[in-house]
Protein backbone atom coordinates (compact mmCIF):
# COMPACT_ATOMS: atom_id res chain seq x y z
CA UNK A 1 0.00 0.00 0.00
CA UNK A 2 1.52 3.15 -1.11
CA UNK A 3 1.42 6.31 1.09
CA UNK A 4 -1.67 7.58 -0.73
CA UNK A 5 -3.77 4.78 -0.42
CA UNK A 6 -3.48 4.81 2.84
CA UNK A 7 -3.97 8.33 3.31
CA UNK A 8 -6.63 7.95 1.03
CA UNK A 9 -8.01 4.73 3.09
CA UNK A 10 -7.69 6.26 6.50
CA UNK A 11 -9.32 9.69 6.35
CA UNK A 12 -12.35 8.55 3.32
CA UNK A 13 -12.92 5.39 5.06
CA UNK A 14 -12.31 5.12 9.21
CA UNK A 15 -14.77 2.82 9.79
CA UNK A 16 -13.05 0.52 7.33
CA UNK A 17 -11.10 -1.31 10.14
CA UNK A 18 -9.84 -4.89 9.12
CA UNK A 19 -7.70 -7.04 11.42
CA UNK A 20 -5.67 -7.14 7.92
CA UNK A 21 -5.00 -3.68 8.35
CA UNK A 22 -4.71 -3.52 11.49
CA UNK A 23 -1.72 -6.06 11.45
CA UNK A 24 -0.07 -4.40 8.61
CA UNK A 25 -0.26 -1.18 10.30
CA UNK A 26 1.17 -2.88 13.64
CA UNK A 27 4.45 -3.73 11.31
CA UNK A 28 4.54 0.04 9.85
CA UNK A 29 5.28 2.30 12.57
CA UNK A 30 4.83 5.44 9.93
CA UNK A 31 1.54 4.07 8.99
CA UNK A 32 0.51 3.44 12.05
CA UNK A 33 1.28 7.05 12.98
CA UNK A 34 -0.90 8.21 10.27
CA UNK A 35 -3.94 6.27 11.19
CA UNK A 36 -3.94 7.30 14.69
CA UNK A 37 -4.00 10.80 13.47
CA UNK A 38 -6.89 10.28 11.15
CA UNK A 39 -8.49 9.11 14.15
CA UNK A 40 -7.87 11.66 16.13
CA UNK A 41 -9.13 14.08 13.13
CA UNK A 42 -11.94 12.36 12.61
CA UNK A 43 -12.98 12.06 16.49
CA UNK A 44 -12.78 16.16 16.29
CA UNK A 45 -14.91 16.24 14.01
CA UNK A 46 -17.48 14.38 15.24
CA UNK A 47 -17.54 16.27 18.22
CA UNK A 48 -17.14 19.69 15.61
CA UNK A 49 -20.54 18.25 14.21
CA UNK A 50 -22.60 17.03 17.60
CA UNK A 51 -23.98 20.61 17.09
CA UNK A 52 -26.50 22.00 17.66
CA UNK A 53 -28.55 20.39 20.78
CA UNK A 54 -32.02 19.80 19.29
CA UNK A 55 -34.42 22.42 20.32
CA UNK A 56 -36.89 21.56 22.89
CA UNK A 57 -39.69 19.99 21.88
CA UNK A 58 -39.45 19.14 18.11
CA UNK A 59 -40.55 15.83 18.74
CA UNK A 60 -43.61 17.10 19.51
CA UNK A 61 -43.95 20.05 16.98
CA UNK A 62 -43.57 17.60 14.05
CA UNK A 63 -45.79 15.26 15.41
CA UNK A 64 -48.43 17.82 15.75
CA UNK A 65 -47.61 19.24 12.50
CA UNK A 66 -48.44 16.02 10.76
CA UNK A 67 -51.90 15.45 12.56
CA UNK A 68 -52.53 19.23 11.95
CA UNK A 69 -51.68 18.68 8.17
CA UNK A 70 -53.98 15.45 7.92
CA UNK A 71 -56.55 17.40 9.55
CA UNK A 72 -56.18 20.11 6.73
CA UNK A 73 -56.62 17.62 4.17
CA UNK A 74 -59.36 15.74 5.52
CA UNK A 75 -61.06 19.53 5.69
CA UNK A 76 -60.19 20.22 2.41
CA UNK A 77 -61.42 16.94 0.95
CA UNK A 78 -64.84 17.44 2.51
CA UNK A 79 -65.11 21.32 1.67
CA UNK A 80 -63.98 19.92 -2.02
CA UNK A 81 -66.89 17.96 -2.24
CA UNK A 82 -69.58 20.17 -0.94
CA UNK A 83 -67.84 22.63 -3.08
CA UNK A 84 -68.31 21.05 -6.35
CA UNK A 85 -72.18 20.36 -5.58
CA UNK A 86 -73.17 24.20 -4.03
CA UNK A 87 -72.81 26.94 -5.23
CA UNK A 88 -71.04 30.31 -5.25
CA UNK A 89 -71.79 31.13 -1.51
CA UNK A 90 -70.24 28.03 -0.12
CA UNK A 91 -67.04 29.35 -2.36
CA UNK A 92 -67.31 32.25 -0.74
CA UNK A 93 -67.45 30.31 2.58
CA UNK A 94 -64.37 28.56 1.39
CA UNK A 95 -62.42 31.47 0.72
CA UNK A 96 -63.19 33.09 4.05
CA UNK A 97 -62.12 30.40 5.94
CA UNK A 98 -59.05 31.25 8.14
CA UNK A 99 -55.78 29.58 7.91
CA UNK A 100 -54.78 27.29 10.43
CA UNK A 101 -52.41 29.00 12.94
CA UNK A 102 -48.76 29.00 12.38
CA UNK A 103 -46.23 27.53 14.53
CA UNK A 104 -45.86 31.39 15.71
CA UNK A 105 -48.78 31.72 16.99
CA UNK A 106 -49.30 28.95 19.53
CA UNK A 107 -52.54 28.93 21.05
CA UNK A 108 -53.49 26.86 24.28
CA UNK A 109 -54.81 24.20 22.08
CA UNK A 110 -51.73 23.75 20.02
CA UNK A 111 -49.43 24.32 23.11
CA UNK A 112 -51.61 20.79 24.78
CA UNK A 113 -51.68 19.25 21.89
CA UNK A 114 -47.99 19.73 21.34
CA UNK A 115 -47.12 18.70 24.85
CA UNK A 116 -49.09 15.37 24.41
CA UNK A 117 -47.05 14.59 21.66
CA UNK A 118 -43.66 15.45 23.45
CA UNK A 119 -45.05 13.14 25.82
CA UNK A 120 -46.79 10.24 23.32
CA UNK A 121 -44.99 7.28 24.58
CA UNK A 122 -46.39 7.81 27.97
CA UNK A 123 -50.10 7.46 26.83
CA UNK A 124 -49.40 3.84 26.09
CA UNK A 125 -46.83 3.06 29.04
CA UNK A 126 -48.82 4.96 31.87
CA UNK A 127 -50.23 2.22 34.38
CA UNK A 128 -49.11 3.26 37.09
CA UNK A 129 -52.19 4.13 39.77
CA UNK A 130 -51.75 7.43 41.19
CA UNK A 131 -53.49 7.92 44.90
CA UNK A 132 -55.72 10.61 45.74
CA UNK A 133 -53.87 12.40 48.59
CA UNK A 134 -50.81 12.70 45.82
CA UNK A 135 -53.28 14.06 43.46
CA UNK A 136 -54.68 16.59 45.48
CA UNK A 137 -51.30 17.73 46.47
CA UNK A 138 -50.51 18.16 42.81
CA UNK A 139 -53.79 19.96 42.34
CA UNK A 140 -53.56 21.99 45.43
CA UNK A 141 -49.79 23.18 43.23
CA UNK A 142 -51.62 24.91 40.50
CA UNK A 143 -54.42 26.44 43.07
CA UNK A 144 -57.01 24.00 42.89
CA UNK A 145 -58.99 21.84 45.12
CA UNK A 146 -59.72 18.53 44.77
CA UNK A 147 -62.65 17.58 46.28
CA UNK A 148 -63.82 14.27 45.38
CA UNK A 149 -61.65 11.42 43.60
CA UNK A 150 -60.23 11.38 39.78
CA UNK A 151 -60.94 7.78 39.23
CA UNK A 152 -58.15 5.57 37.64
CA UNK A 153 -55.17 8.21 37.09
CA UNK A 154 -52.00 6.13 35.62
CA UNK A 155 -49.94 8.82 35.22
CA UNK A 156 -49.21 12.25 37.32
CA UNK A 157 -46.09 14.78 37.20
CA UNK A 158 -45.68 18.38 37.47
CA UNK A 159 -44.57 19.57 33.83
CA UNK A 160 -42.36 22.30 32.97
CA UNK A 161 -44.59 23.96 30.27
CA UNK A 162 -44.14 27.36 27.69
CA UNK A 163 -44.89 29.39 30.84
CA UNK A 164 -43.98 27.33 34.09
CA UNK A 165 -44.89 23.95 35.89
CA UNK A 166 -48.29 22.61 34.91
CA UNK A 167 -49.70 19.39 35.70
CA UNK A 168 -49.84 16.85 33.68
CA UNK A 169 -52.45 13.44 34.03
CA UNK A 170 -53.49 10.29 32.32
CA UNK A 171 -56.01 8.61 33.33
CA UNK A 172 -58.30 5.69 31.84
CA UNK A 173 -62.16 6.03 31.60
CA UNK A 174 -64.31 3.99 29.95
CA UNK A 175 -64.77 5.98 26.55
CA UNK A 176 -60.22 5.56 26.51
CA UNK A 177 -57.23 7.13 28.04
CA UNK A 178 -57.46 10.39 28.66
CA UNK A 179 -54.87 13.13 29.25
CA UNK A 180 -55.67 16.08 31.29
CA UNK A 181 -52.95 19.64 31.27
CA UNK A 182 -52.93 22.51 33.43
CA UNK A 183 -51.32 24.92 31.55
CA UNK A 184 -50.28 28.29 33.73
CA UNK A 185 -50.56 31.11 32.74
CA UNK A 186 -52.98 30.66 29.96
CA UNK A 187 -56.42 31.48 29.30
CA UNK A 188 -59.35 30.11 27.59
CA UNK A 189 -59.35 31.22 23.76
CA UNK A 190 -63.29 31.58 23.36
CA UNK A 191 -62.59 30.35 19.68
CA UNK A 192 -61.38 27.44 20.35
CA UNK A 193 -62.89 25.78 23.21
CA UNK A 194 -63.00 22.60 21.30
CA UNK A 195 -59.54 22.02 19.18
CA UNK A 196 -58.98 18.77 16.81
CA UNK A 197 -56.60 17.51 15.11
CA UNK A 198 -56.27 14.10 12.77
CA UNK A 199 -55.98 11.96 15.40
CA UNK A 200 -57.26 13.62 18.95
CA UNK A 201 -59.99 15.60 19.99
CA UNK A 202 -59.89 18.31 22.70
CA UNK A 203 -61.83 20.80 25.02
CA UNK A 204 -60.20 23.84 27.49
CA UNK A 205 -61.78 24.83 30.71
CA UNK A 206 -61.43 27.77 32.74
CA UNK A 207 -59.99 27.62 35.95
CA UNK A 208 -59.40 30.71 38.17
CA UNK A 209 -57.88 32.76 35.39
CA UNK A 210 -54.43 31.49 36.68
CA UNK A 211 -54.57 28.80 34.04
CA UNK A 212 -56.52 26.60 31.67
CA UNK A 213 -57.25 22.65 32.21
CA UNK A 214 -56.93 20.94 28.58
CA UNK A 215 -58.53 17.82 28.31
CA UNK A 216 -57.43 15.98 25.49
CA UNK A 217 -58.40 12.36 24.03
CA UNK A 218 -58.87 10.19 20.69
CA UNK A 219 -62.10 10.52 21.53
CA UNK A 220 -64.98 13.08 22.37
CA UNK A 221 -66.84 10.60 24.62
CA UNK A 222 -63.88 10.48 26.48
CA UNK A 223 -63.18 13.97 26.53
CA UNK A 224 -66.76 14.34 27.68
CA UNK A 225 -65.89 11.77 30.81
CA UNK A 226 -62.88 13.52 32.18
CA UNK A 227 -64.68 17.13 31.96
CA UNK A 228 -67.43 15.97 33.83
CA UNK A 229 -65.23 14.08 36.40
CA UNK A 230 -63.34 17.18 36.75
CA UNK A 231 -66.30 19.55 36.71
CA UNK A 232 -67.57 17.53 40.12
CA UNK A 233 -64.33 17.27 41.62
CA UNK A 234 -61.98 20.38 41.32
CA UNK A 235 -62.57 23.50 42.19
CA UNK A 236 -60.61 26.50 41.74
CA UNK A 237 -60.61 29.23 44.39
CA UNK A 238 -60.31 32.69 43.47
CA UNK A 239 -56.94 33.67 43.87
CA UNK A 240 -56.06 36.21 46.47
CA UNK A 241 -52.61 38.19 44.65
CA UNK A 242 -53.66 38.62 41.39
CA UNK A 243 -51.13 39.92 38.95
CA UNK A 244 -51.32 41.68 35.87
CA UNK A 245 -48.80 39.14 34.42
CA UNK A 246 -50.84 36.55 35.01
CA UNK A 247 -54.20 37.80 33.69
CA UNK A 248 -52.99 38.78 30.12
CA UNK A 249 -52.78 36.08 27.36
CA UNK A 250 -48.99 36.30 26.95
CA UNK A 251 -47.20 35.84 23.43
CA UNK A 252 -45.69 32.68 22.63
CA UNK B 1 -47.51 -1.40 14.58
CA UNK B 2 -49.94 0.86 13.01
CA UNK B 3 -48.73 3.87 10.98
CA UNK B 4 -48.91 6.18 13.77
CA UNK B 5 -46.90 4.09 16.25
CA UNK B 6 -44.34 3.70 12.92
CA UNK B 7 -44.07 7.10 12.91
CA UNK B 8 -43.98 8.72 16.18
CA UNK B 9 -41.03 6.03 16.74
CA UNK B 10 -39.13 7.22 13.25
CA UNK B 11 -39.83 10.47 14.74
CA UNK B 12 -38.05 9.86 18.52
CA UNK B 13 -35.72 7.88 17.04
CA UNK B 14 -34.42 9.65 13.97
CA UNK B 15 -35.76 13.76 14.81
CA UNK B 16 -32.14 14.75 16.75
CA UNK B 17 -30.07 13.50 14.15
CA UNK B 18 -31.53 14.68 11.04
CA UNK B 19 -32.10 17.79 13.03
CA UNK B 20 -28.09 18.19 13.22
CA UNK B 21 -28.27 16.79 9.84
CA UNK B 22 -30.30 20.06 8.41
CA UNK B 23 -28.38 22.75 10.55
CA UNK B 24 -25.13 21.78 8.52
CA UNK B 25 -26.40 21.14 5.24
CA UNK B 26 -28.60 24.38 5.54
CA UNK B 27 -25.34 26.33 6.66
CA UNK B 28 -25.79 26.53 10.36
CA UNK B 29 -29.42 28.34 10.13
CA UNK B 30 -31.76 27.06 13.01
CA UNK B 31 -35.04 28.22 11.56
CA UNK B 32 -34.26 26.68 7.94
CA UNK B 33 -33.01 23.57 9.72
CA UNK B 34 -36.93 23.37 11.69
CA UNK B 35 -38.61 23.91 8.67
CA UNK B 36 -36.33 21.07 6.33
CA UNK B 37 -36.85 18.59 9.58
CA UNK B 38 -40.78 19.22 9.52
CA UNK B 39 -40.87 19.30 5.56
CA UNK B 40 -39.13 15.93 5.95
CA UNK B 41 -41.20 14.43 8.39
CA UNK B 42 -44.28 14.91 6.51
CA UNK B 43 -43.31 13.70 3.54
CA UNK B 44 -41.90 10.55 5.34
CA UNK B 45 -45.64 10.30 6.60
CA UNK B 46 -47.11 10.58 3.56
CA UNK B 47 -44.95 7.93 1.67
CA UNK B 48 -44.05 6.04 5.11
CA UNK B 49 -45.72 2.84 2.87
CA UNK B 50 -42.86 2.53 0.84
CA UNK B 51 -40.64 2.04 3.99
CA UNK B 52 -40.23 -1.53 4.10
CA UNK B 53 -37.38 -2.38 6.46
CA UNK B 54 -36.76 -0.34 10.17
CA UNK B 55 -33.26 -0.86 9.48
CA UNK B 56 -33.02 1.50 6.50
CA UNK B 57 -35.21 4.13 8.32
CA UNK B 58 -32.25 6.51 8.80
CA UNK B 59 -31.06 6.15 5.21
CA UNK B 60 -34.27 6.97 3.57
CA UNK B 61 -35.30 9.56 6.15
CA UNK B 62 -31.65 11.55 5.29
CA UNK B 63 -31.98 11.19 1.87
CA UNK B 64 -35.67 12.81 2.07
CA UNK B 65 -34.09 15.49 3.99
CA UNK B 66 -31.55 15.84 0.95
CA UNK B 67 -34.97 16.13 -1.58
CA UNK B 68 -36.70 18.39 0.77
CA UNK B 69 -33.61 21.35 1.19
CA UNK B 70 -32.53 20.69 -2.40
CA UNK B 71 -36.01 21.36 -3.43
CA UNK B 72 -36.54 24.94 -0.84
CA UNK B 73 -33.20 25.97 -3.25
CA UNK B 74 -35.37 24.73 -6.56
CA UNK B 75 -38.08 27.46 -4.76
CA UNK B 76 -35.86 30.34 -3.47
CA UNK B 77 -32.56 30.89 -3.26
CA UNK B 78 -31.95 31.85 0.55
CA UNK B 79 -29.85 34.43 1.12
CA UNK B 80 -27.90 33.28 4.15
CA UNK B 81 -26.57 36.69 4.59
CA UNK B 82 -27.99 37.22 7.92
CA UNK B 83 -26.77 33.82 9.59
CA UNK B 84 -23.75 34.77 12.23
CA UNK B 85 -21.64 32.39 12.10
CA UNK B 86 -20.62 33.37 15.59
CA UNK B 87 -24.12 31.22 16.28
CA UNK B 88 -22.19 28.20 15.20
CA UNK B 89 -20.92 28.53 19.44
CA UNK B 90 -18.59 27.08 21.29
CA UNK B 91 -19.69 23.72 22.76
CA UNK B 92 -19.33 23.20 26.63
CA UNK B 93 -15.80 22.44 28.04
CA UNK B 94 -15.57 18.74 28.27
CA UNK B 95 -12.78 17.95 25.85
CA UNK B 96 -9.41 20.20 25.63
CA UNK B 97 -10.11 20.84 21.50
CA UNK B 98 -12.99 23.12 21.99
CA UNK B 99 -11.49 25.95 20.71
CA UNK B 100 -10.12 23.69 17.96
CA UNK B 101 -14.12 22.95 17.39
CA UNK B 102 -15.31 26.35 16.89
CA UNK B 103 -12.97 26.86 14.04
CA UNK B 104 -13.55 23.61 12.92
CA UNK B 105 -17.34 24.77 12.80
CA UNK B 106 -16.47 27.99 10.78
CA UNK B 107 -14.38 25.90 8.36
CA UNK B 108 -17.37 23.29 7.68
CA UNK B 109 -19.33 25.81 6.99
CA UNK B 110 -17.15 27.17 4.40
CA UNK B 111 -16.95 23.42 2.52
CA UNK B 112 -18.63 23.44 -1.11
CA UNK B 113 -21.90 21.72 -0.42
CA UNK B 114 -20.56 18.61 -3.21
CA UNK B 115 -17.61 17.70 -0.13
CA UNK B 116 -19.79 18.78 2.93
CA UNK B 117 -22.47 16.40 1.67
CA UNK B 118 -21.06 13.13 2.13
CA UNK B 119 -18.74 14.17 4.87
CA UNK B 120 -22.07 14.83 7.11
CA UNK B 121 -23.20 11.51 6.34
CA UNK B 122 -20.41 9.81 7.45
CA UNK B 123 -19.74 11.82 10.18
CA UNK B 124 -23.18 12.30 11.22
CA UNK B 125 -24.93 9.54 9.57
CA UNK B 126 -22.37 7.04 10.25
CA UNK B 127 -22.93 5.62 7.17
CA UNK B 128 -20.05 3.81 5.23
CA UNK B 129 -18.75 5.27 2.38
CA UNK B 130 -20.62 2.41 0.29
CA UNK B 131 -23.78 3.25 1.60
CA UNK B 132 -23.30 7.17 0.97
CA UNK B 133 -22.52 6.11 -2.46
CA UNK B 134 -25.86 4.86 -2.82
CA UNK B 135 -27.63 7.38 -0.71
CA UNK B 136 -26.19 10.25 -3.20
CA UNK B 137 -25.92 8.12 -6.03
CA UNK B 138 -22.54 7.87 -6.92
CA UNK B 139 -19.29 6.03 -7.38
CA UNK B 140 -18.01 4.84 -3.88
CA UNK B 141 -14.55 5.54 -5.36
CA UNK B 142 -16.00 9.23 -5.74
CA UNK B 143 -17.28 9.42 -2.65
CA UNK B 144 -14.26 8.20 -1.06
CA UNK B 145 -12.15 11.05 -2.94
CA UNK B 146 -14.38 13.74 -1.68
CA UNK B 147 -14.37 12.66 1.83
CA UNK B 148 -11.12 12.65 1.59
CA UNK B 149 -10.34 15.81 -0.20
CA UNK B 150 -13.28 17.65 2.14
CA UNK B 151 -10.76 16.33 5.61
CA UNK B 152 -7.72 17.54 3.58
CA UNK B 153 -9.36 21.00 3.05
CA UNK B 154 -10.45 21.24 6.50
CA UNK B 155 -7.46 20.29 7.62
CA UNK B 156 -5.98 22.84 5.63
CA UNK B 157 -8.24 25.77 6.80
CA UNK B 158 -7.45 24.56 10.46
CA UNK B 159 -3.58 24.05 9.95
CA UNK B 160 -2.28 25.98 6.66
CA UNK B 161 1.60 24.97 7.37
CA UNK B 162 1.66 21.86 8.14
CA UNK B 163 -1.38 18.92 7.65
CA UNK B 164 -0.78 15.55 7.77
CA UNK B 165 -2.84 14.71 4.36
CA UNK B 166 -1.93 18.10 2.71
CA UNK B 167 0.38 15.97 0.38
CA UNK B 168 -2.31 13.71 -0.78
Amino acid sequence: MDELELRRRCYAEPSNDSAEFRAWLKDNPAAFETARKAAQFDQQLRFALNHPTTPEGLSGRILLNTAMHQRRRRRNRVFGGLALAASIVLSTTLVLTPPSSTPTELEVSQMALTHVYEEIAKLDNADHPIGQSELRGMFHEMGGELSGELEQVRFAFLCPTPHGRGLHLIADTDEGRVTVLYLPQTQVDPDRIEFADARFTGYTMATNGGGTLNVIAENAAAVAMMRKQLKQNVSWPERTQLSSATLSIRPV
Amino acid sequence: MNKEKRFEALVSGHSALLYRYAYWLCDGHHATAEDVVQETFLRAWKSLDQLQEHQAAKAWLMTILRRENARRFERKQFDFSDVELDDVALNDGRFDFELDSHELRRAILRLDHAYRDPLLLQAIGGFSCEEIADILDMGKGAVMTRVFRAKKMLMDIMNPQATEASHG
